[in-house]
């Protein structure tokens, strides 16, 4: 069991969160929710890079993409960027999104199917998933279990996407929230024995005992990466979460930084 | 105590028994003991309300019944174990009887009401459960109540001004409000301002996961307001005594959400 100073991992392990949100966003009030504060937390514990979406990415079209380059470039060499693609714009998003991937600090895509009410095999999505395949950039995208009250995640059902890792194998794809709750987050386990082009992470409140632990006995622990969902979820929560799993200390240098830096290349 | 290796929790949110739909979050009583032992030693989870999952899905009379006789045995009592009292709908048909019951429950070593209005279905209203609450004010009795629990359509609407009502009547009983399954319940305004118009409402941390929110609420209305749980077995404990021993606090703040705030509560108490 881990019981020091969460300040600590840092001498042990690499940590890289690849899940975060920074930006305001509307229905969401939190009193330090600010950019600077959170990247000093994620500072002060010892997170060596970030790579985040932001919530105006999100809920917006062009409000989102011209505030991105000021707050990339503000932090540079710490954080990273998702370009967020909307498919509910999808000849505009593409095209801006082209010209962001030359950027440096663009390292992935982020969509959300339940933020953005698409299916992710819908028409709109089509060209996007050519494009990817094309250039060959790792893609984040929110999944859930579809089976909960808020009846937008079934936008996101993990299975929603097996056509599409199946028909473009060279995509990276990443579920956020390992599909979320549940059973879904036992049955992304089968998806991902499967489909070797699939990654997970395990950002927001998932903390189920013991999960983590099952998918790296059955798929080993290279394809898992630790993201915090910051500000949704204190960062504080996620390493003491990853830190005191009962795994090997290889698999928590993986999870903790090591595949990620791989993944979206950064160097450490 | 001067450091934080010092700190000891009281965990009013600790879970036992069989959990019907869950081999996995089923703790039998002849393991709980060791499970508190080892808490006491990793995390020094010294004292600890036990709730019992036979008072969720079965019965809440079974479910105290149990509870009290686990608590009355020697290992419990060394494990620092006390009990959580869930509202026995009997008194709903004989409210004349309730006063006896919390009396005997509490010297049985009941420290805690739980509330279940929606899962257990009856009201908790101030118009509706009004006798209760005289009764439980009269002895600062505290109630604890999820928020889950007064989302009736599922959908997050929660009646949070009912709230506010029953702790303006009962200002000598604490109002402990867990934080529930949706995380989303708690990015909100309503429990500033609950905070703000009401001096004895309290929010059980565990699932306080929002950034910076402990430090937030703490700053806000005082480290007083917040009252350590684990939720075991649902949450490993490891990540809500980490989430408070790494905040932002003093160490005095620290301690008494640890424990001191909720041991002030029962020692409030009088019965």
């Amino acid at each position: 069991m881990f019981s020091g100073s969460l300040e600590n991992l840092a001498k042990e392990y690499v940590i890289i969160d690849t899940h975060l949100h920074l930006g305001a966003l509307s229905y969401l009030y939190m009193p330090s929710n600010n950019d600077e504060n959170i990247i000093n937390l994620l500072k002060k514990f010892g997170v060596k890079k970030a790579v985040c979406a932001t919530h105006g990415s999100l809920s917006s079209i062009n409000f989102g993409s011209d505030e991105l380059p000021g707050i990339l470039e503000k932090y540079a060499d710490f954080l990273y960027g998702y370009f967020v693609f909307n498919p509910n714009f999808e000849e505009s998003s593409l095209k801006t999104l082209e010209n962001y991937l030359d950027k440096k600090y663009i390292v992935g895509v982020k969509i959300h199917p339940s933020w953005h009410f698409c299916y992710p095999y819908d028409k709109r999505y089509e060209r996007f998933w050519d494009f990817i395949q094309e250039r060959q950039v790792p893609v984040l995208t929110h999944s859930w279990n579809p089976d909960v009250p808020n009846k937008a995640q079934k936008f996101s059902d993990p299975f929603a996407f097996e056509d599409i890792v199946r028909k473009f194998p060279n995509l990276k794809l990443i579920l956020a929230h390992a599909g979320g709750r549940g059973d879904m987050l036992y049955k992304v386990i089968t998806l991902m024995e499967k489909h070797s082009n699939l990654y997970v992470d395990f950002a927001g409140d998932i903390f189920v005992p013991g999960l983590i632990e099952e998918y790296v006995r059955r798929i080993g622990s290279k394809r898992l990466l630790f993201g915090t969902d910051m500000p949704w979820v204190d960062i504080r929560f996620q390493l003491a979460n990853v830190a005191n799993l009962e795994v090997a200390e290889n698999d928590k240098r993986n999870i903790f930084g090591i595949n990620a830096s791989k993944l979206f290349n950064l160097k450490i | 105590m001067n450091t934080e290796k010092n700190i000891e929790f009281f965990d009013i949110n600790f879970w036992l028994g069989e959990n019907y739909i869950s081999k996995k979050y089923t703790l039998f009583e002849e393991d709980a003991c060791e499970i508190l032992l080892k808490r006491k030693v990793d995390n020094k989870i010294n004292f600890t309300l036990i709730s019992n999952f036979l008072s969720y899905f079965y019965n809440p009379k079974a479910g105290n019944d149990l509870t009290s006789e686990l608590i009355a045995k020697d290992e419990f009592k060394q494990a620092g174990a006390s009990g959580v009292l869930f509202m026995e709908q009997d008194f709903f048909f004989n409210p004349g009887g309730f006063e006896s019951w919390l009396h005997k429950r509490y010297e049985r070593g009941f420290r805690l009401l739980k509330l279940l209005p929606k899962t257990h279905k009856y009201p908790f209203e101030l118009s509706l459960f009004n006798p209760f609450y005289e009764i439980l004010n009269s002895y600062n009795f505290p109630v604890m109540i999820n928020i889950d629990e007064l989302d009736i359509t599922g959908n997050k609407n929660i009646e949070w001004d009912k709230l506010a009502e029953i702790a303006d009547l009962y200002d000598n009983m604490p109002i402990i409000i867990e934080g529930g399954q949706s995380k989303e319940l708690m990015y909100n305004c309503y429990l500033l301002s609950l905070l703000n118009n009401t001096s004895n409402i309290f929010i059980e941390t565990h699932n306080l996961l929002g950034f910076n929110q402990v430090e937030d609420l703490a700053n806000f209305k005082g480290a007083g307001r917040l009252i350590f749980g684990s939720c075991y077995p649902f949450f490993n404990d490891n990540l809500a005594v980490s989430r408070i021993l790494n905040s932002g606090l003093d160490i005095k703040d620290k301690a008494k959400i640890a424990s001191l705030n909720f041991k002030g509560i029962i020692d409030n108490i009088i019965i």
